[in-house]
């Protein structure tokens, strides 16, 4: 097992299109975790998402949002990255461009 | 998009054999994932690591562990399933052994092997924690519209 660079990590952000981003509720005190579909630009990773229990969480707690990608061969062949950062929203002509 | 039965969700747990673990670090106010080879068995994910954050955040907080698969054509061909649980290690050495024998093949292949390698010749995953998920609360969802499907929407 070894370490990634920054470099190769935001490559394979970069090249994958499936993730799993995890948020957290205080007032629930839950942890959710779900697979989405996402565009990584400029070190930010892009989603476009419906009203529901994701959306709600991230609102309420938008700090500290880890996002997972991961490509899996096997036990012996794999790379994972971990990123953590803060949710925001996206209005106006910015929005069209990176959904 | 539709809710999976409670015979899908337990036949989605036997076929994927790579699931997430979410858990949420309280000191640093943020989620923590990692993707954690499991073997699914009466309502809980067995798994096993070696120490680090992810063990000490379970550790923690042992309530409320986030345990997620999925399995993902598309975007329109979809199984997902999102379910809560409790972190629980078993010290047992028969139960620990049961538990690193469901695992099969990575007992003399993989990350076990090389940390068995390690001088700790004698006991199959010495050094590693084992432990399962009880997982209480269980929500699945499938979607099987097809790509073109989600692109009309």
């Amino acid at each position: 097992m070894e370490e990634l660079t920054r470099q190769d990590a935001e490559r394979i952000l970069e090249r994958n299109h499936l993730g799993r981003l995890a948020c957290y509720s205080p007032s629930h005190d839950t942890s959710y975790l779900v697979p989405v579909s996402y565009a990584y630009h400029d070190a930010s990773i892009h989603v476009a998402m419906l009203p529901g229990r994701k959306l709600d969480f991230l609102r309420e707690h938008p700090q500290g949002v880890c996002f997972e990608v991961d490509e899996i061969a096997n036990d012996e062949t794999w790379l994972s990255v971990i990123a953590t950062g803060d949710f925001a929203e996206m209005g106006g002509p910015e929005r069209a461009a990176r959904c | 998009m539709r809710d999976l039965s409670k015979a899908e969700i337990e036949a989605l747990l036997r076929h994927c054999k790579i699931g997430r673990i979410g858990v949420f670090d309280q000191r640093h106010q943020r989620t923590y994932v990692v993707p954690v080879s499991y073997q699914f068995r009466d309502g809980a994910a067995y798994l096993h690591s070696a120490p680090g954050l992810k063990l000490d955040l379970l550790h923690e907080q042992p309530a409320g562990v986030c345990f997620q698969i999925d399995d993902i054509a598309d975007e329109g061909e979809w199984r997902s399933l999102i379910a809560w649980g409790r972190f629980e290690e078993i010290s047992d050495l028969d139960e620990r052994m049961r538990v690193l024998r469901l695992f099969g093949d990575r007992l003399t292949r993989g990350p076990l092997r090389d940390r068995n390698q390690g001088g700790r010749a004698g006991m199959l995953g010495a050094g590693e924690t084992v432990y399962r998920v009880v997982l209480d609360e269980m929500t699945g969802r499938a979607d099987e519209s097809g790509w073109l499907g989600t692109e009309s929407d």
